[in-house]
């Protein structure tokens, strides 16, 4: 759409008064649209406005950026030390994945990896800590088992769901994962296993 | 050698029969720590060999074969099972892939390998539980 000169000129912002400073005067002076249409041929009182503009936007930023701070500290998750050790103990016991050796299932399994083992272990602490920023409480724990491949398999079975995602011994793929809820609501696809899932942990509590 | 008649691999058949069973070796690295419930790292095809999880068709196979078959029967191991009706009515597949050396042989399919593999573990149970630690299938 085309605005004309004219429309420009008729044109009127809907609250037309505020409070501008004047150049070397720190009192403040109520104008109206049309002393802003004069001002504005005075380079002075145009630089001055800029920079009040300027200073007000960096005083709200700061004050923005306090409140956030504020409002993250309060919603930090209620989750217990014991909690964070329940996730430490499962993910200690999955250790012994690493002692299994190359064909240790006579089909021709390759080892385990310890750098595997350790983007398994990233994936399941990024995603407790995205459930508890999310949701204020503990994730329901999975196992690390070993999965086909050199790759493993984290798995959580409830009595609502179960959820089966792939950490490939290869670090550039994708992790596959497939759920669902007691044959229902099937969720399935790939994802980055280096990076907090919102879409995932939140499908563990629907 | 090919095109000698003792040789010649067996003909896939049509598996129509809900009924039918089909088994699969596990050994107990993929079932957890009390060595009964299964992993689903049970159920993984052998990659860029297999196009599918390999199971052995009743028709052809009894579980004490399939335990039989293992390369490493030192491993400790058992078999479990599932049937046809069940593969299909969990949106899986299952076709006779028969081989040289294993008439039986049968391939389960689905959408994705994660999916495949997770269906299995809630639809196989034992055919034969795995031996207790120390102890040997005779």
């Amino acid at each position: 759409m085309t605005v004309t000169q004219q429309e420009l000129a008729e044109r009127r912002p809907e609250a037309e008064e505020i409070e501008v400073r004047r150049p070397g005067d720190s009192g403040t002076y109520p104008v109206n649209f049309d002393d802003i249409v004069r001002s504005v041929s005075d380079k002075r009182v145009l630089a001055t406005w800029l920079l009040d503009f300027y200073k007000a936007f960096k005083d709200l930023y700061a004050r923005m950026a306090r409140y956030e701070m504020i409002l993250h500290l309060m919603a930090r998750p209620k989750v217990s030390d014991e909690d964070a050790l329940l996730l430490e103990a499962a993910i200690a016991e999955s250790k012994s994945i690493l002692r299994l050796e190359s064909d240790f299932d006579g089909r021709g399994s390759p080892h385990y990896s310890e750098a595997t083992w350790q983007r398994a272990v990233q994936f399941v602490r990024l995603q407790w800590e995205e459930y508890a920023r999310l949701f204020g409480e503990p994730m329901p724990l999975p196992e690390l088992q070993p999965g086909p491949h050199g790759s493993i398999d984290v798995y959580w079975k409830t009595p609502d769901f179960d959820l089966l995602v792939n950490i490939p011994a290869d670090p550039k793929k994708e992790a596959e994962f497939s759920g669902d809820r007691n044959g229902k609501r099937k969720f399935d696809g790939t994802l980055d296993p280096a990076r907090p899932n919102r879409g995932l942990v939140s499908w563990l509590v629907m | 050698m090919a095109g000698n008649v003792g040789e010649a691999r067996p003909l896939p058949e049509r598996i129509d029969d809900r009924e039918d069973l089909f088994y699969r070796w596990v050994p107990h690295t993929f079932t957890n720590s009390r060595g009964r419930t299964l992993n689903a790292g049970a159920f993984g095809r052998q990659e860029n060999v297999e196009e599918g999880v390999s199971f052995d068709w009743s028709r052809y196979a009894t579980p004490e074969q399939t335990l039989g078959r293992s390369a490493r029967p030192e491993i400790r191991a058992g078999v479990v099972k599932t049937t046809a009706g069940q593969i299909w009515d969990s949106e899986l597949k299952v076709r006779h892939a028969p081989e040289l050396d294993n008439r039986a042989h049968s391939l389960v399919t689905g959408p994705s390998e994660t999916r495949v593999r997770k269906t299995l573990v809630s639809i196989c149970t034992w055919a034969i539980e795995l031996p207790t630690e120390g102890q040997g299938h005779t």
